[in-house]
């Protein structure tokens, strides 16, 4: 048998790279855990989020007043730089 | 390929290449590849700059992300190619180093009620490949890096959440007693993978500041033969 051409051992390489991007690389010990942890915080969120409604929580209202608080927060450290720089 | 297929042949292999060892005595010949046939990164943009030469052949690497996904794998992959010369079968005994230095990022977001969460894995892995068959990877892979952001909903004052990990480490890694058929090529794979998930958040690789980048120098196979 000849020594395998340069271009023989690309196609090699090139079926190699096209099977692990079909199976994956990392081991899949890693992905089972992975989306066994995404499982997990989607159930408890899948539970949590009617409970949330069940309460009467307004989402939007919620939404707003979030943005008010980050709004403020912005506008207090604004204020707050020239003080600070005073002090330092 | 399940894990246990792979692993199978993977030990039939191993069973072979011990039983060819005791059928009589044999000499050990060092040799070493110094440099890759190519090098592989996935995604293709994630990749800045590579170069191959003897004893310095890296790859620099900056990847952002942060579209929500449950599970995605980035890698630079290392490839170099051996024939046995030989008319008769060998065992080989493969080890590499491949250095990695960057830094990795995360990030996680407030949501309203839910806070985000991303994690990452760095890992690396070396792997023989003989007509099809991948022996060693998943059940040698060392860890090099792992990382997690986690934030609460804004509502219960949950806020932008980030870890950062400066990853400077040289992976040894070693595969053991392969046999290798009459002239058959053989190609080594060295890897370094980062796996990650991200649930309103980003992650950040960068691996582009400092040499060696991720770098893999040399391969060097033990050709455990029988006397000439």
């Amino acid at each position: 048998m000849a020594k395998p051409s340069k271009s023989q051992v690309q196609a090699a390489i090139s079926a190699i790279i096209e099977r692990e991007q079909r199976e994956g690389v990392a081991s899949p010990i890693l992905h089972i855990n992975e989306s066994n942890r995404a499982w997990i915080r989607r159930n408890l969120r899948k539970h949590l989020d009617p409970v949330f409604s069940e309460m009467g929580l307004n989402k939007d209202k919620l939404e707003q007043v979030v943005t008010r608080h980050q709004d403020e927060v912005r506008h207090y450290l604004k204020k707050q730089e020239s003080k600070t720089a005073k002090r330092l | 390929m399940t894990l246990t297929k792979s692993y199978g042949k993977a030990w039939a292999n191993r069973q072979a290449a011990i039983k060819q060892l005791t059928q009589g005595p044999f000499v050990s010949a060092p040799l070493i590849l110094d440099r890759p046939n190519s090098i592989f990164v996935y995604p293709s943009a994630m990749l800045v700059e590579d170069h191959i030469e003897s004893g310095n052949s890296w790859a620099k690497l900056i990847w952002e992300d942060s579209q929500d996904v449950q599970y995605k794998e980035t890698s630079v992959r290392f490839f170099f190619a051996w024939t046995n010369p030989f008319d008769y079968l060998v065992v080989i005994n493969v080890s590499a180093d491949l250095v990695v230095r960057g830094q990795c990022t995360l990030t996680a977001f407030p949501g309203l009620l839910f806070g985000g969460w991303t994690s990452l894995f760095v890992t690396t892995q070396l792997k023989v490949h003989l007509s099809g068959v991948a022996i060693g990877g998943h059940d040698q892979e060392q860890a090099i890096a792992g990382l997690d952001a986690d934030t609460w909903g804004s509502i219960f004052g949950g806020d932008k959440s980030s870890t950062s990990e400066d990853v400077f480490a040289t992976a040894n890694l070693s595969l053991k007693q392969v046999l290798i058929g009459v002239q058959q090529l053989v190609i080594i794979e060295t890897s370094m993978i980062a796996a990650y998930h991200i649930e309103n958040g980003t992650v950040s690789l960068i691996f582009a500041k400092d040499h060696p980048f991720v770098a893999c120098p040399a391969v060097m196979i033990d050709v455990l033969a029988p006397p000439p």
